[in-house]
């Protein structure tokens, strides 16, 4: 059978899912809405007028890549990332902009499609053998809100969800040191075009300390491989920062300066909610010290938890759970359109874990509320602001996500093996 | 099977070329206030020691936005004529400087305030130094917009991503000697009429030494806020509820 042909089976296969038509009629309709929106409303006022110009000033002007004045909004991330744009900046901002979203379905058919493997690849034993519930939690995810503003910005989030889940398929599929690093040089390609991943990080170390026994296991050339692999992409950008020394200085100026007061939005970060607490009660503040407070507090207790975790099987799925979920705690600018690098996680989580485990209703609300609700308290908090300037209520289920990871990994053999066997009972 | 293929393929290169053929229309400017409108700010922080030593003795006694200005005072404006035409974006207002008094009596001056309608037609690089707070407390809709249009000098960083707002960050002797005597940062807030909503004066440690807002909450915000805690506190409610009732069915009965 071809290719071709197996692809139109599979889809007409799909398309007898009633949940598979919804969601594919919803996710056309908020791309549709998005090019709509775009014209009438958000054409000089989204992300991707950064993006578009970054790709032209990379090509004509590259030592003012950090120049601010260039750009709607600061442009922050690493000079390669300038790289992805660059066939976009030939065309009219328009058509750019149009075949940018375009890609960006393709990448959620890919990110589906990924996802669809790597649950069927760690799903618990104990789960349903047919694949109707992991097309519906796939469905599930094409339909979230967040897509909405995601197309409406001209976002890149879609880019690091694909670099998060192929990476993450690498590292479950294959234990080969070259496939461990293939993995890593992927996500490292992730973090330079967005440096949303830089928290997945630490999560790639390999090391275990078995609080029963007192031993600590730690794999250092598989550690290494994939430190080399995620770092090696990262640093090809120090190429340019030596070619172009400005683009070094640039770059350091625009990210951390973060000593300057800075006035109120609707992240739901905890580092925003404290700085938006301190401006509203003009209480002096640093933001750089509270992010490294908070970064320090949230990653440190992720980080610590993970090693004293109690099973090894999987393990960098509750990794990069806790990666992602501490940038979005602790980072200044957490909004709805980032959990799209979260909730396929949490997806995968669902299927990772038994059937009817208590940890699944935990992650559950919050995977709902994420896809569904987050966007409607970004309203609110318009509605709000000047007496209430906290959007508090992503940050609670952000934290009910955390805590939960911290419990799965915290529960002991026999308690996991008691809910395991809770149905076989 | 060519039938869909072409029909796709139409489909998609209308997308693409939807930008060229769907009219795009430039901002045209209005004023987000009407005659007879009254704005009060409210002074919530006056830090007046550290503003003499910044800005000298004469910073609220020299007939500029700041007179008297102190904390707890307020200042009204009453807008007289509002003029929109090809060009420029005028008010002309009423203004009582900052007072305690509750009666406002008569009006302390008359000004106005006039912006040309394109932001882009300024041809010399702007500032705000005109105004002793060194940004307006008006500005044409949409805010944003106009403020991003506007070619502003070194000093300003508009940031109208979240909520249109003008940053401020002047050094130590930027105007002249010893004005001012200490490197300050100002962040403004604007509403959606244009009008300034928060005003913070910063200096080092991002102490805040001025911190004026308008004295005005729209009718929706405290229904919201109430709204929103009663459907919150109910969900709890309701957790908890089914929480209990779970943990009495899972429970085995003793007896």
């Amino acid at each position: 059978m071809s290719f071709k042909t197996r692809i139109l089976n599979r889809i007409k296969e799909l398309w007898k899912h009633k949940i598979f038509r919804y969601a594919l009629i919803l996710h056309s309709f908020y791309f549709l809405l998005s090019i709509v929106l775009f014209f009438l409303l958000y054409k000089e006022k989204n992300d991707f007028i950064i993006f578009y110009n970054v790709g032209d000033i990379f090509l004509n002007d590259i030592e003012n890549l950090y120049s601010q004045t260039n750009y709607l909004w600061d442009f922050r991330y690493f000079p390669l990332s300038a790289l992805f744009f660059i066939p976009y900046s030939i065309l009219s901002f328009e058509s750019a902009f149009v075949i940018f979203n375009i890609f960006n379905v393709l990448l959620n058919v890919l990110i589906c499609i990924i996802l669809y493997k790597t649950i069927l690849l760690v799903r618990n034993k104990d789960h349903e053998n047919d694949d109707k519930r992991v097309i519906l939690y796939v469905c599930i995810y094409l339909m979230g809100l967040p897509h909405i503003l995601n197309y409406i910005y001209g976002q890149i989030n879609l880019y690091i969800t694909l670099f998060i889940l192929v990476s993450l398929y690498i590292f479950l599929k294959y234990e080969e040191l070259k496939w461990q690093l293939i993995g890593s040089l992927i996500l490292g390609i992730g973090i330079i075009i967005k440096p949303t991943a830089f928290f997945l990080i630490p999560f790639l170390i390999i090391l275990k300390f078995d609080l029963e026994n007192k031993k600590i296991k730690f794999d250092f050339s598989m550690t290494l491989i994939r430190l080399i692999g995620v770092i090696l992409p990262v640093l090809l950008n120090f190429i340019l920062f030596f070619i172009y020394p400005p683009l070094w200085k640039g770059f350091l100026d625009t990210n951390f300066t973060g000593n300057n007061p800075v006035a109120l939005n609707f992240s739901f970060s905890i580092t925003k909610l404290i700085t938006n607490f301190c401006y509203f009660y003009n209480i002096p503040f640093n933001q750089l010290y509270v992010l490294v407070g908070v970064v320090c507090i949230v990653g440190g207790l992720g980080f610590i938890i993970f090693i004293i975790r109690r099973f090894e099987e999987d393990s960098i799925i509750y990794g990069f759970a806790f990666g992602i979920t501490i940038m979005l705690l602790a980072y200044y600018d957490s909004w709805d359109h980032h959990l799209l690098n979260l909730t396929p996680i949490l997806i995968i989580i669902i299927f990772n874990l038994p059937r009817h485990s208590e940890i699944t209703n935990s992650i559950k609300p919050s995977l709902y509320f994420f896809n569904f609700f987050d966007l409607a308290f970004v309203g609110i908090w318009y509605l709000i602001y000047p007496l209430f300037p906290f959007n508090f209520e992503g940050t609670f289920f952000l934290l009910v996500s955390f805590y939960a990871i911290l419990k799965y990994c915290l529960k002991s053999k026999k308690d996991q093996l008691a809910e395991d066997n809770k149905i076989e009972v | 099977m060519k039938y869909r293929l072409y029909l796709f393929s139409f489909f998609i290169l209308s997308l693409v070329f939807s930008g060229v053929v769907l009219p795009v229309n430039a901002i045209s400017y209005k004023t987000g206030v009407n005659e007879n409108d009254e704005l009060i700010w409210k002074c919530k922080v006056c830090n007046e020691a550290e503003m003499n030593l910044i800005f000298g003795l004469g910073w609220k006694n020299n007939s500029g936005i700041f007179q008297n200005l102190s904390r707890g005072t307020k200042m009204k404006w009453e807008i007289n004529t509002v003029e929109v035409n090809e060009t420029v974006n005028k008010i002309e207002f009423s203004i009582w400087y900052w007072t305690l008094n509750k009666n406002w009596g008569v009006q302390d001056n008359d000004s106005q305030i006039t912006y040309l309608n394109n932001p882009k037609d300024y041809t010399e690089e702007l500032n705000f130094s005109i105004y002793n707070s060194f940004v307006p407390f008006w500005f044409p809709i949409p805010v944003g917009e106009y403020m991003g249009g506007l070619d502003l000098n070194a000093w300003y960083d508009v940031d109208n991503r979240v909520l249109p707002t003008l940053n401020v960050d002047i050094s130590k002797d930027a105007i002249g000697s010893g004005y001012p005597n200490k490197g300050i940062e100002i962040i403004a807030i604007y509403n959606d009429e244009g009008i300034l909503n928060s005003y913070k004066l910063y200096i080092k440690g991002n102490v805040v030494i001025i911190d004026i807002a308008l004295d005005f909450l729209p009718f929706y915000v405290i229904p919201s806020i109430i709204l929103l805690f009663t459907v919150l506190s109910l969900g709890v409610i309701v957790y908890i509820i089914k929480k209990c009732k779970s943990i009495r069915l899972s429970t085995p009965n003793l007896k």
